[in-house]
């Protein structure tokens, strides 16, 4: 395994001999001098991030502030040919901003406009640089009726980077993957083209992908490796004035699979998500040193139930008992939904579930550093299965089993996600982590699980798997896409 | 790993009267759930009136979780499970017991047999009183407040 995450294993170097110093000048003369830096420690911090992902320091960073400045970098990373790595707020939790070969990071967090939001047509047009804490304040404030999604994560994350690396939000039970909510892209290619796609390639509008051939698929999931996107429009919905928001403890993660499954195909949830008994316990106050007491419930789903008004809300809720009493019947334990409202009155931190964009501070401050997942996309057949045997790989290497997990669209599809907390100063412990997650991946992949933000070692697992053409295919759009290999090289194992 | 405490004060509003959880990470969320419900109504000083100089011990079940209320003349300690010889023993699903303590009426929890209450010694009827008036968000009815020490 360690073999597998030596940075750059794999990759061949960039063909840059220009030296630091003239890519640096070059780069000033684009964005300005206060905007480019090859210092140690500013480099440093671009090198690493919370995971157990080898660093690699950057050649510099840039900071470009529109899709010019950016066209600018990109013709000079060709010119020179030297690497560019995309990088927005880096909390994609797989090390995917971390370069792989001697490269030049492009910070995109300036271009951090709201170009538009179309109520009318139900799309707003965002830079890398948007957070989905932007988003939020600014819908809140001058579109009241309408909504984006949001992570379980925390606000200072970019929006425009989930979509593009398949994230999955709070609707994405209803909507599906990050990806599926994006209507047109602007995109900086290799060689120095702007290009626009979807709708807003033809016509003055980003309402949609169709009918036009889809080369936003060129640009998602390619983890930066086909070009720089500059612009995204995204799906925004209307958000109904009612909302509630429920938590209900179940006893066993095989009846929290079949009420989750239950409740998708009810279509009355917005949202519909379930967290393992160690988060659901964090969430009630207990911080470290967690166990599992004797009858305590082991997941904990939640869903958002929104509604017109108070007679619509009220059928919603009849209909979510009446799966409740339905699976009671069949011999499953499940406590009542709890209002997190009602939760809110005894104890204000339980706002941490009621809302997203959220930050899980109890996840997030982990003393020592060390933080890493390993999220997937499977079918819900093998979901209980799933669950069970990477509880048990954790368990069995001294880690608590925290799942975080969400049936997608409508329940095509199902997310497996794990995370876990390490020592990053403590090289072993390190090692742990680093075997957990493989054993865990070779888990998910056989039971149908693809990760996603798939990191290089887990990509290669991915990529070991192919049989029918995929990876090769992949490789030739790369080449015509990319001929000098400039963009993120190493990322799917690609030049 | 990173210890926590063995033990932890939830709440404290004068030296004698706190809510104790006995080593959180390894409580229930029906216990830790009961700590905080106490933490938050024992701010009022009517109810920390209500249990002082009292000693009893209190089961509280739900679901398949038990966890225990021992009283101990102002202090409470919420312990894992079953403790101690129980003076009275409440049941009924979390989803009651946080109703009650947001005030709904625990009149109609009774009659719907949404929650049971099991008396095991004589004074178990008034600690039951004294339980209720605890867990409840709402001020003291005038007969409690009658019965404070």
């Amino acid at each position: 395994m360690s073999t597998d995450t030596e940075r750059g294993a794999g990759v061949s170097p960039g063909v840059c001999t220009a030296p630091r110093g003239e890519i640096v000048r070059a780069l000033e003369d684009i964005v300005g001098p206060d905007f480019v830096a090859a210092d140690p420690s500013t480099l440093y911090i671009y090198s690493r991030d919370l995971t157990e992902n080898e660093p690699g320091t950057p050649l510099a960073v840039v900071m470009p502030e529109d899709t010019g400045q950016v066209q600018g970098i990109m013709r000079c990373a060709d010119r020179f040919r030297v690497p560019l790595v995309p990088f927005a707020y880096g909390l994609n939790m797989g090390g995917l901003t971390i370069p792989q070969v001697e490269a030049v990071v492009v910070d995109l967090k300036r271009m951090r406009r709201i170009v538009e939001v179309n109520e009318e047509d139900l799309y707003m047009v965002v830079e890398p640089g948007v957070t989905f804490g932007m988003i939020r304040a600014h819908l809140d404030r001058h579109h009241p009726g309408y909504r984006y999604t949001y992570p379980l994560a925390p606000p200072q994350t970019s929006a425009l980077s989930n979509a593009l690396m398949d994230g999955l939000n709070n609707m994405s039970m209803k909507h599906g993957a990050m990806s599926e909510w994006v209507s047109g892209l602007e995109v900086v290619l290799p060689t120095g083209e702007i290009v626009r796609l979807g709708s807003a390639a033809v016509v003055d509008s980003w309402h949609a992908r169709a009918p036009l051939p889809d080369l936003c698929g060129l640009f998602l999931g390619w983890q930066g490796t086909t070009g720089i996107v500059t612009k995204a429009a995204l799906h925004i919905w209307p958000c109904p004035p009612l909302r509630k928001r429920m938590f209900i403890p179940v006893y066993d993660t095989r009846s929290a699979y079949r009420i989750m499954r239950d409740l998708c195909r009810k279509e009355i949830l917005d949202d519909l998500a379930g967290v393992s008994w160690p988060t659901g316990k964090m969430l009630f106050g207990a911080r470290a040193a967690l166990e599992l007491c004797q009858g305590e419930p082991t997941v904990f789903v939640y869903g958002d139930l929104y509604a017109e008004n108070q007679r619509h809300m009220a059928v919603k809720e009849d209909l979510l008992e009446e799966v409740l009493l339905l699976c009671r019947k069949e011999g499953m334990e499940v406590e009542d939904p709890l209002d997190v409202d009602t939760l809110l009155e005894i104890n204000p931190d339980y706002g941490k579930l009621a809302d997203f964009p959220t930050t899980l501070d109890f996840l997030l401050d982990y003393g020592p550093g060390g933080m890493t997942w390993i999220g997937s996309y499977g079918p819900g057949r093998n979901w209980a299965e799933g669950a069970e045997r990477c509880f048990s790989l954790l368990g069995e290497r001294g880690f608590p089993p925290i799942l975080v997990s969400r049936p997608m669209k409508g329940g095509h599809f199902w997310v497996l996600r794990f995370i876990l907390h390490f020592d990053k100063r403590d090289a072993s412990d390190v090692a742990r982590a680093r075997e957990a997650l493989s054993a865990m991946a070779d888990v998910l992949l056989e039971l149908g699980y693809v990760p996603y933000k798939a990191p290089l070692w887990a990509a290669r697992k991915i990529r070991a798997r192919d049989r029918h053409g995929f990876f090769p295919l992949l490789e030739r759009i790369k080449q015509c896409l990319d001929p000098h290999g400039i963009m993120n090289p190493g990322r799917w194992g690609l030049r | 790993m990173v210890r926590a405490p063995r033990h932890y004060r939830v709440a404290m509003t004068e030296s004698t009267q706190t809510v104790e959880v006995s080593d959180p990470g390894r409580s229930s969320i029906l216990s830790l759930m009961i700590g905080q419900i106490l933490a938050r109504n024992l701010l009022d000083p009517s109810k920390q009136a209500l249990i002082r100089g009292k000693t009893f011990t209190t089961v509280i079940r739900a679901g398949r979780m038990t966890t225990s209320l021992v009283v101990d003349r102002g202090a409470i300690r919420v312990l894992e499970g079953r403790q101690g010889n129980a003076d009275l023993e409440l049941s009924g699903s979390i989803r009651t017991l946080l109703g009650l303590a947001v005030g709904e009426s625990l009149l109609k929890a009774l009659l719907r047999k949404e929650l049971s209450f099991r008396v095991f010694a004589l004074k178990g009827l008034l600690c039951g009183i004294y339980l209720t008036g605890l867990l409840r968000h709402t001020p003291l009815p005038a007969f409690l407040k009658w019965c404070r020490g």
